[in-house]
């Protein structure tokens, strides 16, 4: 009966992703109204305001702490985590089944993860990573979602460098939705001038606009009536941008495991045999001699210059230390802003089959740089509590 | 030519040449997963820790990659010419 439903369940939705797949193509053919026009979105790297609070989004936010769309991922993803997990862990079953069962292996893979990279004291640096990933996890697999990146707000261009396009001309007047014309991409005179005669046709077919004159607009530009005088057309600012897009959260969850490597770093480092704030100096200076060895000025005679050399590796690894936050950073942020970037531009030109290979790829990017930041985590969370002084605490003894 | 031509031709061949760094990120991947296939084959009971370093290295090297590719999306994207 299970197996006869279960096959029940595949046909329906078998059809129903080929009933979505032909409606799209059907709407799309040359001659036939086009319901589901792609352009090219706004690809820009500084998140985009959707709301302010204390100021006003016309004055670009001045004043007030603006709302970005990646906030608002970054807030849905935080709800979704919470909500998920308490769901699943309120009532917890001995045996596990549904989603308990789903997030008790995913939780017992990663632990495994750390207890690779730590033995035994995995317990300790596993809250770090694992919520890490499992935010990167999720935020990473937003941009896979249709309506993220594509739906929100149309506004006017006002700056350069931002496609407009301009409204679909079938969009009732005062409608809440609006398409913008796939066919109609606003251009200056000298771009017109470039095109081919076949595009200067099909631009003509669709009713477009008149290029635009940047010249004049470029001489106005000072005086602001002039300015206005411009239509640039309209794009989109997305209501819902992924997280990890923006650099900020990036960098947020580098902070975040560079702060908590020096801590466990330093908790390593406090002796075992000592408790209290004397412990937890000692162990800040055992911990902070890994960054500025001394200690090697301190042998005798020409083994001085063996301890400058030490000093001076010390010093680099002090270095790394910070060179980790801007290579975390940058790693997470490059690898998905490029795959939102990829999946722009082939969504642009090949709409239909196209972007199932890109979403493909992007499916396997996002789950691979949330494991990296985990276990990257680990890794350098394990290395700072590792004790390297031991040898020194020898001659110290000795002497 | 003028300067804006000027600008704008600077901004798009230097997003290029910043690329060109992706050499070495793609010839470091390719060595260690190279390598690591090969210590694969050779003793497929470590292939889970082998597979776990790997991943580690090709990460490492492929930041090098990816910071140049930021510097390439920020000289096409951010970059007003």
């Amino acid at each position: 009966m299970t197996r006869f439903r279960k096959l029940i369940n595949r046909v329906v939705i078998i059809a129903f992703v080929m009933f979505l797949c032909g409606c799209t193509a059907l709407f799309n053919l040359p001659g036939l109204p086009q319901l589901f026009p792609v352009v090219l979105p706004t690809i820009s790297v500084e998140p985009e305001p959707v709301a302010c609070i204390g100021s006003d989004l016309a004055h670009h936010c001045e004043g007030g702490f603006p709302i970005t769309n990646t906030l608002v991922a970054t807030l849905i993803v935080d709800a979704l985590l919470i909500a998920v997990f308490f769901t699943a862990a309120r009532r917890p079953k001995l045996v596990p089944s549904g989603v308990q069962n789903f997030l008790e292996s995913l939780i017992e893979i990663l632990y495994g993860q750390a207890e690779q990279v730590a033995g035994r004291n995995a317990r300790k640096i596993f809250p770090v990573g694992a919520t890490i990933f499992l935010f990167v996890f999720f935020a990473n697999y937003m941009e896979l979602l249709p309506g993220v990146d594509s739906v929100g707000y149309v506004h006017r261009v006002e700056e350069e460098g931002v496609q407009g396009y301009e409204l679909d001309p079938r969009t009732p007047e005062g409608a809440p939705v609006v398409f913008l014309n796939p066919a109609c991409p606003v251009i200056t005179q000298d771009r017109y001038g470039r095109l081919t005669e076949a595009q200067k046709t099909a631009r003509e077919e669709a009713n477009c606009h008149e290029p635009i004159a940047v010249a004049a607009a470029a001489e106005g530009a000072h005086a602001s009536e002039g300015e206005r005088e411009v239509d640039r057309g309209w794009a989109v600012v997305p209501t819902v941008r992924t997280a990890s897009t923006d650099i900020n959260v990036t960098l947020a969850l580098a902070l975040v495991a560079f702060a908590s490597t020096q801590v466990y770093g330093v908790m390593g480092h406090i002796p075992r045999d000592r408790r209290g704030v004397g412990a937890v100096l000692t162990g800040v200076k055992r911990y902070l001699s890994k960054f500025f060895n001394i200690g090697g000025f301190r042998r005798p005679g020409p083994g001085k210059i063996f301890g400058a050399i030490d000093f001076f590796a010390s010093l680099l690894e002090g270095l790394s230390e910070f060179v980790r936050i801007v290579s975390f950073t940058f790693r997470l942020f490059g690898n998905i802003f490029a795959g939102t970037v990829l999946i722009f531009v082939v969504m642009y030109l090949v709409p239909y089959i196209g972007p199932v290979a890109t979403l493909l790829l992007e499916t396997f990017v996002g789950l691979i740089q949330a494991y990296v930041f985990m276990m990257l985590t680990f890794v350098f969370m394990n290395a700072a509590a590792q004790v390297h002084g031991g040898h020194e605490e020898h001659a110290e003894a000795g002497h | 030519m003028d300067i804006a031509t000027a600008t704008a031709l600077a901004k798009y061949l230097g997003a290029g040449f910043a690329m060109i760094g992706a050499i070495g990120a793609g010839i470091g991947i390719g060595l260690s997963v190279g390598g690591a296939v090969q210590a694969m084959g050779r003793n497929p009971d470590a292939a889970s820790l082998i597979q776990t370093n790997m991943i580690l290295g090709v990460a490492f090297a492929e930041a090098i990659g990816i910071f140049c590719l930021v510097v390439s999306l920020i000289l096409l994207f951010v970059v007003q010419a």
